[in-house]
């Protein structure tokens, strides 16, 4: 296999790859790279649920041809810290797998959360199947380094809403402010996912931009938003929450009053605060048929 | 056959000598009836009438131009109800005068006067001068009019006779009164007037001329080889034909076009010339359609053949002028008038003058297609008569860029145009320069233009092989996909495979790009694999060994593994064992779609065999 590894190194495609391809185990098909040399008690070290695996066998799974099989094997190696399991899962990547099968590797390599996964699921964030770039993205959002910040944030241009609602989800857990406008601009396109990830990041004044949208945004997407800003006890001083309750008064439809039952049933009853009494107004008036 | 002199009459039945009487009675002077036999083809009876026009024509004031004053005038038929007839001074940039006329035919002008039919019943004319009415004709019930023309004090029109039994009618009014007719036993089309003669196709092969003053047929051509349906007039001379045009010279006599002062232009495909009005259909005594599609010419004899001046032949359709070169049908320039029809256009020698449906009056110079002058009357036309033979206006033309004219014609909205766009695009694809290139790139990428102008467009950019113009189809691919603000790139199947004809490794990166997003239509992977392979490069190499194993196990590439065997053919191509590796790698792995497993060990084996990528 000199040759294959001379084109690996040479060619300088997916790294983990060639590091496959330069292993001496590859050409078995049961490639253990950084392994190399390890006692096979060491390959069956405990995985975090106490559960110990054979990672050669599993990544011999992982390599076969039965499309279930390998989808569990990628399973077994996302949830092992042993030796070789990470690799595992790499290697079959950069190889190529089906679909399928790579979703859930990326899955898999997403829980390990290591920065040595950057290169393949960068490329794979990039995959022609949406559930695999999905994946790819979530897996991104583990990881701190500035590409896979790059890499999560671009997955908001994706053409499918699952990439989107990744990159959201991603946005959400790292509170990232500054896709703010991008996530705005998608919640005029009518993109649900944004609803809820908007409302975690936003600020007092995310909150008052986003509550003089209504009639940009579908209803239902905005009462959902400011909704859930609505529940959030940081989103700053109480005008705050009276601004955006009065929003949702103007709102037509169910949607906005679901979000003010949310809203009374998560602040005390005997609360002072001027937006629950606002809200409670609003709810009555609605209920009343007052809409 | 004897030659017959001027003034003789031909032969009149005795039904002729009836209606001789029926005229008489009226006021006429006379009345005479075509025969199908006659002395067709005289050389001297045809070289006496042509001396004779050309003794009158010396002595009008301006020479080409038919009324009196020599003032270059446009008679202007405009929207309304009533009508208005303006008379258009265009020397001056004013209307000499605008009267409420239901002008129903084409405006034709005398010495003094400007006739045309009035409703469906009568002839009227006005003075050139002020637009007060001269006289007034009925026509007969009953008829079909088919046309209208004047020379000095007379004017002549042809009726078909609509009774039981068909005739046709050449009559001559002077002062409103008919002043002799001829009667036919077949088809007349609409006449012309020149130079004290009238001329008129009949049953589409003879071209018959009368001396203006006594209705006598003074010559006739019988015309064998090609049809007779039109004839014009203009100061260059008397023309006549139908798919091509005919000098009326002594060499007419031959009756065929071998022998006589005959020329076609040479046209591209899109082109089905019409060089003057079809003198037997009704319509096209009116202003109509038939005024806004053809060609404008002026032609004269030199050396012996005849000529289009400057060579050019213009192709007017509806907004567009195109001139030719006659000879080779080569385009020199192509001029588009913005947003409105053009209705009625005259090459008048020194000029092509033009009026809109808006209104605007302007002139072109035949030669470069350049704007001469421009202005509006202020009303919306349907149609006119331009009576300025050799008028030119005075001042410089405005520069022209037929690169520009025919961007603008491709680009015209109008789903009317198609074969015009097609015609400008091919044309413009054949320049050389980088805006020509953008125009394509741009044209390749407007999903709003008919099909068969993007397809052209793309085939032309793509046989260009433009080296200059990479960095433009590098920047065309370099657009991504963009839910957000909805851009990606277009065209992507085309700009690969003009990248592809120029091979530069410059455009890997971009390729990398386009290869590499979800977006990119399948259909186009193909020609973007063949791109990065034209391009070559170790970048190209990594990424397409990257794409082989990414999708060798997907199932989207099942039925149709062309890019991915595009893939292994570039890989195998590179003549290196490590790729050569890669591809044996991908062939015997199990989970590799079978289609392509085959292709790649069918390329492999080719491979070991001659050195030859694996076929396609």
């Amino acid at each position: 296999m000199s040759g294959l590894r001379e084109f690996v190194q040479g060619a300088g495609a997916l790294g983990l790859t060639w590091a496959l391809l330069t292993s001496p185990s590859w050409a078995e098909g049961t490639g253990e790279k950084g392994t190399a040399g390890a006692s096979k008690g060491a390959a069956r070290a405990l995985d975090p649920s106490g559960t110990a695996i054979d990672v050669k066998a599993v990544r011999a799974e992982l390599f076969g041809v039965d499309s279930d099989a390998a989808a569990a094997a990628a399973e077994k190696l996302g949830k092992s810290r042993q030796p070789g399991a990470l690799d595992a899962l790499l290697d079959a990547l950069s190889l190529g797998l089906h679909p399928r099968v790579a979703a859930r590797a990326i899955e898999a390599v997403g829980e390990h959360g290591s920065p040595s996964a950057l290169d393949v699921l960068i490329h794979y964030s990039k995959h022609r199947s949406a559930d695999v770039r999905a994946k790819a993205v979530f897996a991104l959002g583990k990881l701190q380094d500035p590409r896979a910040v790059s890499a999560t944030r671009g997955a908001f241009s994706d053409a499918d809403s699952r990439v989107r609602a990744a990159a959201a989800q991603v946005a959400k857990a790292r509170k990232d402010l500054p896709m703010a406008n991008t996530m705005i601009a998608l919640l005029k396109k009518g993109d649900e996912a944004m609803a809820q990830a908007l409302a975690v990041i936003a600020t007092p004044d995310l909150s008052r931009r986003v509550a003089e949208l209504i009639g940009e945004v579908p209803d239902s997407i905005l009462a959902e938003c400011l909704g859930a800003m609505l529940l959030r006890p940081d989103l700053g001083k109480e005008d705050i929450y009276v601004e955006i309750v009065r929003a949702l008064g103007k709102i037509p439809g169910e949607a906005p009053v679901v979000a003010l039952t949310a809203f009374l049933g998560a602040v005390p009853e005997k609360s002072s605060r001027q937006s629950r009494r606002e809200a409670q107004a609003i709810y009555e008036q609605r209920l009343g048929g007052g809409n | 056959m004897r030659a017959r002199g001027f003034g003789e009459r031909v032969h009149r039945p005795a039904t002729g000598w009836a209606l001789a009487f029926l005229c008489v009675a009226a006021g006429c002077s006379g009345a005479g009836r075509l025969a199908l036999t006659s002395d067709d083809n005289n050389p001297a009876a045809i070289a006496r009438a042509l001396s004779s026009q050309e003794q009158r024509l010396a002595t009008r004031p301006g020479k080409g131009i038919a009324n009196s004053s020599g003032r270059p005038v446009a008679f202007l038929v405009a929207q309304g109800s009533p009508r208005n007839l303006i008379a258009w001074d265009l020397s001056e940039g004013k209307a000499l005068w605008t009267v409420a006329a239901d002008v129903t035919s084409r405006v034709v002008v005398g010495s003094s006067f400007a006739a045309y039919r009035e409703g469906k019943a009568n002839i009227v004319a006005r003075e050139v001068g002020n637009g007060k009415v001269r006289w007034s004709h009925a026509l007969g019930a009953r008829t079909t009019f088919l046309g209208l023309a004047a020379d000095g004090d007379h004017a002549f029109y042809v009726v078909q006779e609509d009774g039981a039994r068909r005739a046709w009618h050449l009559v001559a009014l002077k002062d409103g009164k008919e002043a002799w007719r001829q009667d036919a036993p077949g088809t007349l089309g609409t006449p012309t007037a020149s130079g004290g003669l009238v001329f008129v196709p009949f049953m589409t092969q003879w071209l018959t001329i009368f001396d203006a003053e006594t209705g006598a047929q003074v010559a006739r051509i019988r015309q064998d080889d090609e049809a007779v349906t039109y004839v014009r007039a203009t100061s260059d001379g008397v023309f006549y034909g139908s798919r091509g045009i005919f000098l009326l010279d002594e060499n007419s006599a031959a009756g065929k076009k071998t022998g006589a002062t005959y020329g076609m232009a040479k046209f591209p495909e899109f082109v089905r010339p019409s060089y003057h009005f079809d003198a037997f259909k009704s319509v096209q005594a009116e202003y109509s359609a038939y005024d806004r599609n053809r060609v404008l010419w002026r032609a004269a004899k030199q050396d012996g053949r005849l000529v289009f001046r400057d060579n050019t032949a213009v192709v007017f359709t509806y907004r567009f002028f195109f001139g030719f070169d006659a000879e080779t049908g080569e385009l020199k320039w192509a001029h588009d008038h913005p947003r409105f029809d053009v209705v009625s256009a005259e090459h008048v020698g020194p000029s092509v003058l033009y009026v809109s449906q808006e209104g605007e009056i302007g002139a072109l110079d035949p030669v470069n297609g350049s704007r001469l002058f421009e202005t509006k009357v202020g009303s919306r036309i349907l149609g006119a008569t331009f009576d300025a033979d050799g008028f030119r206006p005075a001042g410089a033309s405005e520069p022209t860029s037929t690169r520009a004219a025919l961007e603008s014609i491709v680009w015209n909205k109008d789903a009317r145009f198609g074969s015009q766009k097609l015609f400008a695009v091919t044309i413009l694809g054949g320049m050389p320069g980088n805006e020509v290139a953008s125009a394509l790139i741009r044209i390749i990428g407007d999903e709003n233009l008919p099909a068969p102008v993007v397809q052209k467009a793309g085939d032309l950019l793509v046989a260009r092989k433009d080296e200059g113009a990479l960095p433009l189809l590098v920047d065309a691919l370099t657009v991504k996909h963009d839910y957000i603000t909805g851009s990606r790139p277009r065209g992507v199947d085309v700009i690969a495979r003009a990248i592809a004809g120029i091979g530069k490794p410059e455009a890997v990166p971009v390729l990398v790009a386009v290869l590499e997003a979800p977006e990119t239509d399948p259909v186009h992977l193909k020609d973007v694999v063949q791109a990065l392979a034209a391009c070559k490069g170790s970048d190209a190499v990594s990424a397409l060994s990257k794409f082989l194993l990414m999708y060798r196990a997907d199932p989207t590439f099942a039925s149709d593994p062309a890019p991915l065997s595009g893939a292994v053919d570039a890989l195998l191509a590179g003549g290196r064992e490590a790729e050569r590796e890669l591809v044996a790698y991908v062939e015997g792995d199990p989970r590799t779609q079978p289609k392509l497993a085959e292709y790649a060990r069918r390329a492999l084996a080719e491979r070991k065999n001659n050195g030859q990528p694996g076929e396609r």
